[in-house]
């Protein structure tokens, strides 16, 4: 006979209720928004969505995607592959046939094709292959950057490397207008490092407005991610191994080849596709650093949401989708083969500051490197703010500091857009981070189907933040007509909603890692010492993962204050602008007032992380 | 205190058979030890009686009461697992104190007091402060120990607590291990790979092999008699041999057996014929250079100097033969006895 | 014992998003809101924050777009909103929305209720593209301006709805704006034709705001079909790329590419000296460049929103925007010009908002159902890849 303790079903009911929440947030934050954002794509014109599932015959189009695969403009030479006629499979063979019998292709046929492909001198893209070229070459910068940069990280010890570690965040959380402000100050012709190779005699450098400054804005944002993930993988290198290699005649080289590298090469590719994905669904940064000729898949999204033509949007959208998705899931394979156990002896590290090496000459090198694209811009955009036309000035605070004193409520206020920020911020930080955990526990534990809730947790990463605040917008602002009541949200729960939805899977993979990998014993002896399974989470598991969490947080929130794709469709005017709308309110006939708020944003950012660190530390001991 | 029955217990995962109908009974205040190779299926026996594995077939009862669908927090039973799982982000007296948020102490006793008590009882007293990663494996194991003593708790099971520590170390550990466990009386459940370990701490202990148990006896029982070829190999040293009998005596109940053209005469054959094929052991200690039968002659191959006794390997018609002698021989070969009872017939 | 505090404190937060979450979220009986499909008359409920019809003094919510009422250097819409208050009995509320339009539209085809009155900024294109997005009704209705104090200083040319929703009350024209420091130094004259543009001297030296949201961009590109026509106006754009132009994405990003003398030219508008005599400028690089003399009429209007509940109060408030003394100070402050003949001007200002010989532009009729097909030809033409 089995006996079920009154506690243990209870228990069960919880995690039950847990799930169902979290699924119930999720489908209401996101993939509803999103799944009648994208249905568009499949629908005849007059039909809502609900026609999809109720009256498919009659409602489903595949009209749209199909016109955009079968564009040249979005898809270069291999648009011919979608414009044949899609057949029912049933009359696979009917078709042929009748081809065969009365179309006879030949080499005729084919010319069209081939003419293309010569005639143009070059394959031609397509918006779609443009865009996937442009982020590979993102990608392959970033992960060129970012390795010699993990390098320094993991095998060198220099005062300080705690705080660059903990940096490597700080671009990946910058709005794009800010990366392109400080490009712009950077590396423009009037900028600070063309003003130094001026004082230097050199010739001067024009990379604005050129693919080559889009990939460089890409792997500002995506190398120290890079470095980041790879350092921290290099050191769970288990440096007896690499004696062992040595030992056995490999030399440094060949034993950083045969050992070393095979056991970063998963952190290396994680870095990689996480910068693929995001480089793929840029758009801010092509426009304004680039120009319209570098358009990507995702500025035409934007412009055809621009001009109310959504069917078009959603057809872009569920194609950009689905790549990133694709992409998304290796990057989930991938990441489920890394292991996160500590090794037990870790290689150490050499000293930075000491005898003259080849090996420090090189270090120094990445960090001259690292200097001008890194904080080049951060560090231009700061002098631009306290430049003008007649050298140093304090104007553009003083601006700052009028609009807040003086404004009306109808103009925008430095400090209501910093309090906005601050506090969307924590709106987003109270959803997203008990939602990542509840995932994040969730997945870890054994139960058959936890590799698809990893994937579809994983989702917002791969759709755009255009998509997610259009969603937000017709979806929950607009309202849900149910019962002749029209249920709404307002704007700015939408916003929090939409921060939630970006960020809540960055939680999610700091802690999932850390947790997955925890000594399971842990929590069987405390459930021998009696306390539930679900005790044993409050008392062992989360105490343990306390960094990831912490780490989680602090991306999450600064994440929602950079945020501005979702944010602008969002926000309804009137109170509701944060600090990336603010700058870009202030981009006006001079950049001044914008690098100023720019600046502002920064120190709120840098603030924040401390302020996480500070708090994280003191839950920690307390 | 409680007894523990295992009736026709089996578990099975994906593809392999873990437990295959393993029946125990453990005795109230026993020391019992589950012993046998890696992949025997002594720790999934104990994980089961825990509570973290469900059996596939059979039941588990503790005190005569079936425990399925008790969860492992009910189960009233202290664990000490392999490498301790001591909570890092606890002091000591934290970890000690652990399951004392969920049950009171025996005898009405304070947290605190409690506490103390159980450090003192593991020779740890004062360090109720300090955090676990100061402490040295063999602390580390006795703040295990208090650690799941805390509750007192009806059952203990200890999970090869011992494999990570230094051999002196384990000898003086498990000596305090047995200590404790008469001065509480608690019925203990002890797996180990490491025989000897077994042999001398336990009241009995199962021999496993392959998912099944193959002897349950006491340490004498199961050194003096072992019942199969497995448990007479595994457990301590042993010289198994194999022969047909040519002749058998049935006044006395001797035989003969011929192993490799040689005979040997063996005592208690029980029901066994000529023809029949016969597994019997010698221990090592049982061959001696004065036994007057049964003498064979042994090449010498390594000697092994344990202080007491010196161990020799040798080879004797191509198969390894294991002795005991005061020293190491001087010559290459040396003849070598024993008597007819002193060997112990086997189950195939 | 921290532990236990940190469970308590988790729950108490999760709690308080719960609850700050539910009250974000409201439910709107729509049992007597019937969507759009029936006639021009809407009957949309208007609730909202709006202040009630029957007590006091009303409030009249004007939207408008952003540097009109919020712009770093200067913007007319403090003044407006005080003077207007002082003068008729009732509140001015600003309503800036991003995406000003596309708000509307939005809100209009999903049946959600518009509290707004005013629509202030629509240009001609504007127009076309509310017409020919909303499938039945207008966003906006016609407003009689017989009875305006001013209406009969109106320049006609200035009027570009035929059914008299949108009336005039600013303009100005799109130009190149040249820096000619910048461009003595290469030796290189102003540019004075749109051939001009496409000659080597000027590869890489020109700016232009992307036409697909920017409406600076836009009208620039129409005064190119005007001049190449609908069969030319693509080579012409060609040229002009192999030209290396620059298009950015928004007037913003554009001047301030050129502020930072990125380029030598940027497409913006006449009224460019105004700006720079207030910054202290010189002149120099400032020139206001009118390709082939002309100048490209840029010119906004005001609308009153279909169903409002404050007809006679909008109906005011655009009778308001037209009286001279309002012009004045409005074409000042917005540094623009106004659409009345008996506005007086500084003669500073006069000075430096510069007027082409031949103002050129499209109307209503020209732009309704060809925008779209031109802005998406040119798009798909200029990002080819």
């Amino acid at each position: 006979m089995t006996r079920l303790p009154v506690r243990w079903r209870a228990e069960h009911a919880l995690q039950a209720v847990a799930g169902l929440v979290v699924a119930g947030l999720l489908v209401v934050m996101f993939y509803y928004p999103v799944a009648t954002v994208l249905a568009d794509a499949f629908l005849q014109q007059g039909y809502g969505p609900l026609a999809l599932v109720l009256d498919p015959l009659h409602a489903i189009t595949t009209e749209v995607i199909h016109g955009i695969l079968a564009s040249p403009f979005f898809f270069g030479a291999a648009h011919t592959l979608f414009e044949d006629p899609v057949v029912v499979p049933g009359d696979v063979a009917t078709y042929t046939w009748t081809v065969l019998q009365t179309a006879r292709p030949t080499l005729v046929d084919r010319l069209p094709f081939v003419v293309f492909v010569h005639d143009a001198g070059h394959v031609s893209f397509g918006l779609f292959g443009f865009t996937v070229y442009q982020a590979l070459l993102s990608t392959i910068l970033s992960v060129i950057i970012g390795l010699p940069g993990a390098w320094v990280l993991a095998r060198f010890e220099f005062p300080g490397r705690k705080t660059i570690r903990s940096l490597t965040a700080v671009p990946f959380v910058m709005p794009s207008i800010m990366v392109a402000v400080g490009f712009i100050a950077m590396f423009g012709q009037q900028g600070t490092l063309n003003d130094g190779l001026r004082a230097l005699h050199l010739p001067t450098i024009n990379i604005l407005y050129s693919l080559e400054i889009i990939v460089l804005a890409h792997a500002f944002y995506d190398a120290p991610l890079v470095a980041r993930v790879t350092a921290a993988a290099w050191e769970t290198v288990d440096s007896r191994m690499v004696e062992s290699a040595r030992s056995l005649g490999a030399s440094d080289r060949t034993a950083f080849k045969h050992v070393v590298l095979p056991q970063l090469t998963p952190a290396i590719l994680t870095g990689a596709l996480l910068t693929f994905v995001f480089s793929f669904l840029s758009f801010a940064i092509v426009l304004t650093l680039g120009g319209l000729e570098y358009a990507t898949v995702e500025v035409w999204m934007y412009q055809s949401v621009r001009e109310l033509k959504f069917q078009q949007a959603a057809g872009i959208g569920v194609l950009e989708t689905t790549l990133s998705l694709a992409v998304t899931y290796a990057y989930l394979r991938y990441e489920s083969k890394q292991t996160t156990t500590r090794a037990a002896h870790p290689p150490a590290r050499k000293r930075l500051f000491e005898r003259f090496s080849l090996d420090r000459l090189a270090v120094a090198g990445i960090a001259l490197f690292a200097i001008i694209l890194f904080v080049g811009p951060v560090v231009s955009m700061l002098l631009e703010s306290v430049t003008g036309p007649q050298g140093f000035t304090l104007r553009n605070y003083a601006f700052l500091l009028q609009r807040q004193t003086e404004a009306y409520s109808f103009q925008v206020k430095p400090l209501t857009a910093v309090t906005n920020s601050l506090l969307f911020g924590v709106g987003c930080l109270l959803l997203a981070v008990p939602m990542g955990l509840l995932i994040a526990v969730l997945s870890t534990r054994g139960f058959r189907g936890r590799k698809v809730i990893d994937a579809l947790a994983m989702a917002p990463f791969a759709v755009s933040g255009v998509v997610v605040g259009l969603g937000l917008l017709r979806g929950l602002v607009f309202g849900v007509t149910l019962f002749g009541y029209r249920f709404t949200v307002s704007g700015p729960v939408a916003i929090v909603a939409a921060h939630a939805v970006g960020s809540y899977p960055f939680v999610v993979r700091n802690v999932a890692p850390i947790l997955g990998s925890l000594d399971r014993q842990l929590v069987e002896a405390a459930r021998s010492l009696g306390a539930t399974r679900t005790r044993a989470l409050y008392d062992i598991e989360l105490p343990l993962v306390a960094s990831g969490i912490l780490a989680g947080t602090a991306f999450a929130f600064a994440l929602s204050v950079g945020e501005f794709d979702s944010t602008v469709i969002l926000a309804t005017g009137g109170q509701g602008y944060t600090m990336p709308v603010a700058i870009e309110r202030f981009i006006g006939r001079r950049l001044g007032p914008a690098t100023a708020m720019g600046c502002v944003l920064l120190v709120v950012t840098a603030v924040s992380f401390v302020v996480i660190d500070r708090v994280g530390e003191g839950f920690q001991r307390g | 205190m409680a007894n523990v029955t295992l009736t026709d217990v089996s578990k099975r995962f994906a593809e392999t058979t873990a437990l295959d109908t393993v029946s125990l009974e453990i005795e109230d205040g026993e020391f019992f030890t589950l012993v046998g190779p890696s992949g025997c299926g002594k720790t999934t026996t104990l994980r089961t009686i825990a509570g973290f594995e469900t059996p596939t077939e059979g039941t588990v009862a503790f005190d005569s009461e079936d425990v399925a669908g008790v969860p492992v927090e009910e189960r009233d039973v202290g664990i000490v697992f392999q490498n301790y799982a001591l909570f890092p982000h606890m002091t000591v007296a934290e970890n000690v104190a652990y399951s004392l948020r969920f049950r009171d102490a025996p005898g009405g006793a304070t947290k605190d007091e409690r506490v103390t008590e159980l450090l003192e009882l593991v020779d740890l007293a004062g360090m109720g402060d300090r955090d676990p990663s100061e402490l040295s494996g063999g602390q580390q194991q006795r703040v295990a120990l208090a650690r799941s003593l805390a509750p007192g708790p009806s059952l203990l099971l200890l999970d090869e607590p011992m494999s990570a520590l230094d051999a002196r170390l384990r000898e003086t550990l498990r000596r305090q291990v047995k200590r404790i466990q008469q001065e509480l009386d608690i019925t203990t459940i002890y797996v180990t790979h490491d025989q000897e370990e077994a042999l001398s701490i336990s009241d009995r202990l199962a021999v496993m092999h392959n998912g099944r148990v193959e002897q349950v006896g006491t340490p004498r029982e199961v050194y003096r008699t072992p019942d199969t070829r497995f448990v007479a190999e595994f457990i301590g040293d042993n010289n198994v041999l194999t022969g047909t009998i040519t002749d058998r005596d049935d006044a006395s109940g001797n035989a003969t057996i011929e192993v490799d053209d040689h005979a040997l005469t063996l005592a208690d054959v029980g029901d066994r014929t000529v023809g029949d094929t016969v597994t019997f052991c010698v221990r090592p200690e049982a061959l001696s250079q004065t036994a007057t039968e049964n003498r064979f002659t042994m090449t010498v191959e390594t000697a092994e100097f344990l202080g007491e006794t010196t161990r020799i390997y040798g080879r004797w018609n191509d198969r390894q033969i294991v002795v005991r002698l005061d020293d190491v021989p001087d010559r290459e070969t040396i003849e070598l006895g024993f008597s007819p009872d002193a060997a112990t017939i086997l189950e195939p | 014992m921290g532990v236990c505090m940190e469970r308590r404190r988790f729950l108490k937060s999760a709690g308080l998003g719960a609850s700050a979450l539910l009250a974000g979220c409201s439910a709107e009986d729509v049992s007597e809101t019937t969507t759009t499909t029936e006639g021009s008359t809407t009957t949309e409920t208007t609730q909202g924050t709006t202040t009630g019809t029957t007590e006091g003094p009303q409030t009249l919510l004007v939207t408008t777009y952003q540097s009109f009422v919020d712009a770093p250097s200067t913007s007319p819409g403090a003044w407006l909103k005080e003077t207007f208050e002082s003068e008729y009995d009732a509140t001015l509320e600003w309503f800036v929305p991003n995406n000003q339009l596309n708000y509307f539209l939005q809100r209009k085809q999903q049946g959600v209720t518009i509290d707004t009155d005013v629509y202030l900024g629509l240009t001609p294109e504007n127009l076309v593209h509310a017409d020919s997005t909303l499938s039945s009704g207008s966003l906006f209705e016609s407003v009689d301006t017989s009875g305006f104090e001013n209406i009969s200083h109106l320049k006609e040319n200035f009027r570009f709805d035929p059914q008299d929703r949108a009336i005039p009350f600013g303009a100005s024209f799109i130009s190149l704006v040249i820096n000619q420091d910048m461009l003595d130094e290469q030796g290189v004259p102003a540019p004075e034709t749109f051939e001009d543009l496409t000659k080597p001297e000027y590869k890489g030296s020109i700016i232009c705001p992307n036409p697909q949201n920017s409406e600076t961009g836009l009208e620039f590109l129409f005064w190119t079909i005007m001049q190449y026509g609908e069969d030319g106006y693509l080579d012409y754009w060609k040229r002009l790329q192999e030209n290396d132009i620059r298009i950015l994405k928004s007037w913003g990003s554009a001047y301030a590419a050129y502020s930072n003398g990125e380029a030598p030219i940027v497409v913006s508008y006449s009224t460019d000296q105004v700006f720079a005599d207030q910054y202290g400028e010189p002149l120099s690089k400032h020139q206001i460049g009118f390709l082939n003399n002309q100048g490209y009429q840029y010119i906004e209007g005001m609308a009153r929103f279909a169903g409002t509940d404050k007809p006679d109060l909008a109906a005011d408030f655009m009778d308001f925007m037209l009286r001279a003394d309002v012009q004045s100070e409005v074409a000042v402050r917005n540094v623009a010009n106004p659409v009345v003949d008996n506005a007086e001007l500084p003669a500073d200002f006069e000075e430096l908002t510069k007027e082409p010989e031949e103002p050129v532009g499209y109307g209503y009729e020209d732009l309704m159902g060809n925008v779209s097909g031109w802005l998406d030809a040119w798009g798909k033409q200029i990002a080819q890849q």
